[in-house]
């Protein structure tokens, strides 16, 4: 396996507060790499500063052996990252986003993306302006946005959320197919360890901005046998590690 | 063009489309815009008097001001594009970013020559103007980089100092993507709309500039008092529209542990941008009476931001009924404190405000 994205000592500050101070780890692909976490412990902050959405103060973020820490359009360039919905400009459709925002105009049409097209099923509302989007409705434009023109690294925060039960199923299963297909490194910030469990390749526990624990594919699978009794285990790491 | 040009462009464009969707819409337009080329016409000369008569320091200080909003808007745009956007890539490249810059900047630049080109009687004068237009413009960007620097070190500083006092971390983490949310949220329920609130600010500016040139040529068709209950109108009507208040949605927001006077102050800062463009077209449109005029709007606007503060924070901090309930009382109060002495009605009134967003912010969500 080779590693994709190395993250060295990386510190980022959000609005002059220290957030992340000394993180490090190795992201390889293929892989599903899920950052579990409570509420403030940086997952977000981790996540858009790999993605090139935030500075880094210090540290080193190697992409495919290139240092890109103090190149913030570099990361952008290769790591695709899902935007918030609520972000997507309202007068715009979907189409016109995927046309825009992708590096070949025609990136939709790519055959690699279909079944993640196919699973998001963005479809019926491609030709609808997305301030008329419900919220799952934007956030399946965000997730699609992100895949677009095949990165080798992609980045998604809570990427579940808003997603009905159908779909949220059909984009877990297209989403481990494409990294296991395509090879690349997926990592995503979830709240939800079936999620975590059932479909990752590897787990961090991310607390007050340093790894607290990390878990393997096995590890992680054995959570399986005993979904109780491993949320169970990972509360008490969250609570121990505050 | 450039993929980052051509998604502001398309919004744009679009936005104005949707402006214009239905039939009555374009009836507004033809009947708008012959009144507008009216209005234009007359203010036109005005406006080229005004900048004649104006001396040298003070168009200097027009060309600062017009630079560093626009370098302050621009930024803005960028700063939310390289972060927030779908074109993040593209934002984030000096080549695009200096495209979207130098297209956005050009129509306050050729506006800031214009100015200071008016009046300009001898050709051996060209350097010293090419030089202060120069000067100028240059400082209005510096201060405006200036004050982005400045309001980082202070949201630094806040920021710091809340993470002391245990607000809600994950607010502060959430941060930038949180604050779109709920902005959009807020847009949703005030009125407002658009990419951006200093795009909104943009345009009320605009809106209160024009109001100036209505005012100016109102003076010559209609007798006193009419052309000032026309500015009191204007004013009152502006930030009826611009105040409008949800009460569930203001609760919701405390729940959110959003700051209390948040909701009302993004609309209270059009509000000001309003005032402000009505005093800069009043300065221009040669208008004699601005200080009065832009004290009636600004009076009416003034008691509509206190008033719709005073009704938010109720609606925030208790049930409809009992806010609307409290509010009427509060009124009564106030008017009967004017009544004994007039000073004592601001004061109840500031004192009545500072209690109810001091319980609001109790209430604000906090992590342990």
């Amino acid at each position: 396996m080779s590693v994709k994205l190395t993250i060295e000592r990386l510190a980022v500050d959000r609005g002059g507060v220290p957030v992340l101070a000394d993180f490090s780890h190795a992201f390889g692909g293929p892989t599903w790499v899920g950052i579990v976490g409570a509420n403030g412990s940086g997952k977000t902050t981790l996540l858009r500063a790999m993605a090139g959405r935030l500075p880094v103060r210090s540290g080193r973020i190697l992409v495919g052996g290139a240092d890109l820490a103090q190149d913030r359009a570099g990361r952008a360039e290769r790591i695709g990252f899902a935007v918030e919905s609520a972000v997507l400009p309202s007068e715009l459709t979907p189409r016109e986003i995927f046309a825009i925002s992708a590096r070949r105009r025609d990136s939709l049409d790519d055959p690699a993306i279909a079944p993640l097209r196919e699973a998001l099923n963005v479809e019926p509302f491609l030709d609808r302006k997305c301030g008329t989007l419900s919220a799952g409705m934007g956030h399946r434009v965000a997730l699609l946005a992100a895949f677009l023109d095949l990165p080798e690294i992609v980045i998604l925060d809570e990427p579940f959320n808003w997603l009905d039960p159908l779909t949220a199923y059909d984009v877990k299963i297209a989403l481990r197919d494409f990294v296991a297909e395509r090879g690349i490194a997926l990592i995503t910030a979830l709240h939800d360890v079936t999620t975590l469990t059932a479909y990752c390749n590897s787990g961090i526990l991310l607390a007050a901005g340093r790894i607290a624990l990390s878990m393997d594919e096995a590890e992680l699978r054995s959570g399986l046998a005993d979904p109780a009794g491993f949320e169970a285990f990972m509360v008490e790491r969250l609570r121990a590690s505050r | 063009m450039g993929r980052l040009l051509e998604y502001d462009l398309t919004i744009v464009w679009k936005g104005a489309r949707a402006a214009f969707a239905r039939k009555r819409d374009w009836l507004l337009l033809v009947l708008g815009v012959p009144i507008l080329s009216l209005m234009l016409s007359e203010s036109a000369s005005n406006w080229v008097r005004a900048l004649r008569d104006t001396p040298e320091p003070g168009k200097m200080l027009l060309v600062g001001f017009i630079a560093f909003l626009t370098e302050w808007a621009v930024g803005r745009r960028l700063q939310h594009l390289e972060s927030e956007s779908v074109v993040a890539r593209f934002a984030l490249r000096p080549g695009p970013r200096l495209l979207h810059r130098a297209f956005w900047s050009a129509p306050p630049l050729v506006a800031s020559v214009a100015i200071m080109a008016a009046g300009a009687g001898s050709s051996r004068l060209l350097p010293v103007r090419v030089g202060a237009l120069v000067l100028a413009y240059g400082a209005g960007l510096a201060a405006a980089a200036l004050a982005r620097l400045i309001q980082g070190q202070l949201r630094g500083r806040a920021a710091r100092r809340r993470a002391g006092s245990g607000v809600i971390r994950s607010i502060r983490l959430a941060g930038e993507t949180r604050r779109g949310r709920i902005a959009a949220l807020v847009a949703a329920r005030t009125g407002l709309a658009g990419p951006s609130v200093a795009a909104n600010a943009a345009l009320f500016a605009a809106l209160g500039a024009s109001l100036a040139g209505l005012c100016r040529v109102s003076l010559q068709v209609l007798p006193a008092p009419g052309p000032q209950a026309l500015a009191g109108l204007a004013g009152l009507a502006a930030a009826g529209l611009l105040l409008r208040q949800h009460p569930p949605l203001l609760r919701y927001l405390l729940y959110l542990g959003i700051e209390p006077l948040g909701p009302v102050l993004v609309p209270a800062l059009s509000a000001g941008s309003l005032a402000a463009g009505f005093g800069l077209g009043a300065f221009a449109f040669g208008l004699a009476e601005a200080a009065g005029f832009a004290g009636i709007a600004a009076g009416a606007l003034i008691l509509f931001v206190a008033f719709a503060l005073l009704r938010g924070l109720h609606f925030a901090t208790g049930s409809r009924q009992a806010a609307e309930l409290a509010i009427q009382l509060d009124l009564v109060l106030i008017l009967l404190a004017g009544l004994v002495a007039i000073p004592l009605a601001p004061a109840l009134l500031i004192a009545r405000l500072a209690m109810l967003h001091r319980r609001a912010r109790a209430l604000r969500l906090v992590a342990p």
